[in-house]
């Protein structure tokens, strides 16, 4: 480490920085116009700017002290100087302009520190002097010079609402009956002399060489800490300032408005973030603001589980019509999407784009040809009809599809469906494909996260329009259902061994495509699994 | 729509990137032997006529207020001693932030456990007309702009939970103020005392709160731009609002309050209201949401 034995460059260039600092000083009459404090635990910086563009850099890094860059001599990391450095630079960091000029100009080094340690506080101690005294000396001088505050002007200030308000609060932890006030009238307190009390001055000076047994609070004045002050409680100022000469403070100095600010803007954001709080427990509000309370919010989200439970229900009844009036249809739906799912998909997109277009060309050829006349009173409302009913097929197909899926992961929270009921695998595929929009719905009542519903809401919906889409493109590729796909599909099992199926066609009374052959698969429960279904060819 | 909007790309790289980290990092405790810089800047007003600020943060804690009389700013940043806190002056030009010696970029510094701890305190001047522009990462922003004379506001964050609070009119006349959140939560209140012409939200995966009170002295605009969340919009009643919607059906609009007419929804005294805002809303998935205030 670079140790602080002097070396002859050193105090050549303390005298150098010295004597430009005495030039700078004398030639100008500048203040501080920016200063920059870092305090880490391998440095501690201070940098200032003065209005004449001059400025002051002195760095304790690494056991190496710079000024401007410039080597100024070492400390020992740790030592007395690195912690008399950084004592100094905890105290102003908070201070701008005056008054870090004059805390600076009045720190002075222990006297009682290491040789080494003194000597390269003292060079700093006598740059920090030069550089700031003209920045201290006009604002000390209007200040000596200045008019004593007459009183009027004091209880202006006072009546004034920060002043006030911060007055109060700095008298709020002191004994009132204990302290000394002084008002307009400059104070001393002698040194060798203990006021066990607190004490007030405004509006004027207080100069402390003794010792205060309690809190000091100054509103627009100044007050000195003589060599020897003692102070035992805080200290609080108000519009004031405070000059340090090696006294001591054993509370805090406080700069009452100052920390009044920040606290107001703490205690405003924090109302506010609670303000927000209530307003996102609330589902909205009508114009009347009639808040939301929690019974709105369960009802609502027990309105969104009955629609969903309506629409499954619907979707049920629907399905076991199908599958008594158009099973091996709907079986034959299922398997062009197990086994054509991109087909499908392509399909029942082209076909949703071609829907409309188609329907208004058949209105029209329907329309300029004479024979076709009265098949424009079918088109006109079947067609629609026919493609919705297609669309609800596919979809519940697709269920079909999904709910598969899902059994076959064998959840154990799900045993009562029967895998080998095409019905009961359907309703756990439409039941997962509307569980979003009930599941939505009861994330929508939460507070705070009540948006997510409507996130998941919008991906059952996203999900929905996929399975339509699969679905009518798969009843278009089976031509509605008369066009099977391959046997080899893994839905035959549970297809073939549907009860409806096998209502349809049992094995007393099977139907053309169900019965045994030599060709057919066989089912998981033994049944013949047919080749083609009875109503189209492949 | 534009599906690919900035602040959405962002809040895509963001939710990859940082909400891991980030999230981690909020429950964790510091890293073992982190040390700590603190660093207090403070600039006195000399001649400025005008501060163009702008704020790079990347992590943890920001704070945004008023200064003392006389003071251009204030900042006291705590970062990692391994980033080196950015605190920039050339004239009327203030750019704040932290760099990452390793990396050698100005911003979105380190995440994790080394930027957990970091904070930065702002102070601006409440006498020199400011144009701010702050991009600021993850964590909380706590931003008290009453009594700041800003004449340009532009507001980008990540992966945050910003507030944002406006108590009074705001001295200076603004053109446009920009909002722009990741995946985040942004709450505004008094936007009306923002004095804006027009006021611009685009939010990517974000819970955004806008509440439109304040003075709202002139007749302002404010586009909100969602690709996925929740909107609330918090609406004085004596304020005049239409709002035009566009975007997909999953976006859905409590419409509360309003009245369609010709496309638009309006309040029952857009006509004859003192005060009246003009709201076009683009949602892509999510909800909207208003709540009525006296």
């Amino acid at each position: 480490m670079y140790r602080s034995s002097p070396t002859p460059a050193v105090p050549i260039l303390t005298a150098a920085a010295l004597l430009l600092g005495v030039a700078a000083a004398e030639g100008r009459q500048s203040s501080i116009v920016s200063s920059q404090v870092a305090i880490s635990a391998s440095e501690a910086a201070l940098h200032l700017d003065f209005s004449d563009g001059e400025g002051l850099n002195i760095t304790l890094s690494d056991g190496v002290a710079t000024v401007n860059g410039e080597a100024l001599g070492s400390y020992d990391v740790g030592g007395a100087a690195d912690r008399a450095w950084r004592g100094l630079l905890a105290d102003v960091r908070s201070l701008a302009d005056g008054p870090l000029a004059r805390e600076l100009e009045r720190w002075r080094p222990d006297p009682n520190g290491a040789a080494a340690d003194l000597e390269l506080l003292r060079n700093l101690n006598g740059l920090l002097d030069e550089a700031v005294g003209g920045a201290t000396g006009q604002d000390r001088q209007d200040r000596n010079d200045g008019p004593a505050q007459p009183l009027a002007d004091l209880l202006e200030i006072i009546a004034r609402d920060n002043y006030a308000e911060g007055l109060g609060e700095a008298l709020e932890d002191i004994d009132l009956g204990s302290l000394d006030i002084r008002l307009n009238e400059d104070h001393v307190v002698p040194q060798g002399t203990l006021v066990e009390g607190g004490i007030l001055v405004a509006g004027a000076g207080l100069d402390i060489r003794g010792r205060v047994g309690a809190d000091v609070v100054v509103l627009n004045g100044v007050m000195n800490l003589g060599e020897g002050g003692r102070i035992d409680g805080n200290v609080y100022l108000i519009e004031s300032e405070m000059e340090r000469r090696d006294g001591w403070v054993q509370g805090e100095v406080v700069d009452v408005l100052r920390r009044k600010r920040i606290r107001d803007r703490d205690r405003v954001m924090a109302e506010v973030r609670r303000e927000l709080e209530q307003m996102d427990r609330r589902t909205g509000s009508s114009p009347n603001r009639n808040p939301r309370g929690f019974l709105e919010r369960v009802g609502r989200a027990l309105g969104g589980v009955f629609e969903a439970l309506v629409s499954f229900m619907f979707l049920g009844f629907l399905a076991l019509a199908l599958r008594r009036f158009a099973g091996s249809r709907m079986d034959a739906v299922a398997r062009a999407v197990e086994c054509y799912p991109a087909r499908s998909a392509g399909v029942g997109f082209a076909g949703g784009f071609l829907i409309i277009p188609v329907y208004l060309l058949g209105i029209v050829v329907l329309a300029i040809s004479v024979a076709g006349s009265p098949a424009l009173l079918l088109w006109v409302p079947f067609f629609p009809l026919a493609v919705f009913a297609a669309g609800l097929a596919g979809f519940l197909s697709v269920g079909h599809y999904v709910g598969r899926r899902i059994l076959d992961q064998e959840f154990q929270w799900l045993p009562w469906p029967d895998r080998h009921n095409a019905l009961h695998v359907k309703m756990v595929g439409v039941g997962a494909l509307l569980a979003p929009f009930a599941a939505g719905s009861v994330i929508r009542s939460i507070p705070d996260v009540g948006w997510l519903g409507g996130v998941v809401q919008g991906l059952g919906a996203l999900a929905c329009l996929a399975a339509v889409v699969l679905g009518l493109g798969a009843v278009i590729v089976t031509r509605g259902g008369t066009y099977t796909a391959s046997p080899e599909s893994p839905f035959a099992d549970d297809l073939d061994s549907d009860p409806w199926f096998r209502k349809a066609g049992t094995e007393e009374e099977p139907v053309p495509w169900a019965t045994s052959t030599e060709s057919g698969n066989v089912g998981t429960d033994g049944t013949k699994e047919p080749d083609a279904p009875d109503t189209g060819a492949k | 729509m534009n599906v690919l909007s900035i602040p959405r790309i962002r809040a895509y790289v963001l939710l990859s990137g940082l909400i891991l980290p980030s999230a981690s990092a909020a429950g964790a405790p510091e890293a073992r032997g982190q040390t700590w810089k603190t660093v207090t800047a403070a600039r006195m007003i000399t001649d400025e006529k005008l501060l163009r600020v702008r704020i790079s943060y990347g992590a943890a804690v920001l704070k945004l207020g008023r200064s003392d009389a006389g003071l251009l700013y204030r900042a006291v940043l705590r970062v990692d001693e391994e980033a080196e806190p950015v605190i920039e002056y050339d004239h009327e030009h203030v750019h704040l932030g932290v760099s990452n010696r390793e990396r050698r970029g100005i911003g979105w510094g380190d995440s994790g456990n080394r930027t957990s701890g970091n904070s930065m305190d702002l102070e601006l001047s409440r006498e020199v007309p400011l144009e701010v522009d702050l991009d600021f990462g993850a964590g909380r922003a706590d931003l008290d702009l009453t009594g700041l004379p800003l004449r340009r506001l532009e507001l980008n964050t990540g992966v945050a939970e910003t507030v944002l609070y406006i108590n009074e009119l705001n001295p200076e006349t603004m053109e446009s103020a920009v909002f722009a959140a990741g995946a985040a939560d942004f709450h505004i209140r008094g936007m009306g005392n923002l004095n804006a012409k027009t006021v611009t939200v685009k939010a990517g995966i974000s819970s955004v709160t806008l509440g439109l009170d304040g003075e709202w002295p002139r007749e302002s605009r404010l586009f909100v731009d969602m690709g996925l969340g929740a909107l609330q919009l918090i609406i004085p009643e004596s304020l005049g609002v239409q709002v035009r919607k566009h975007g997909s059906f999953l976006a859905s609009f409590d419409t509360d309050g309003l009245v369609e007419r010709e496309g638009t929804y309006q309040s029952a005294n857009w006509a004859v209201a003192d005060r009246s805002l003009d709201i076009e809303i683009s949602a892509a998935m999510g909800s909207i949401d208003l709540t009525w205030i006296r």
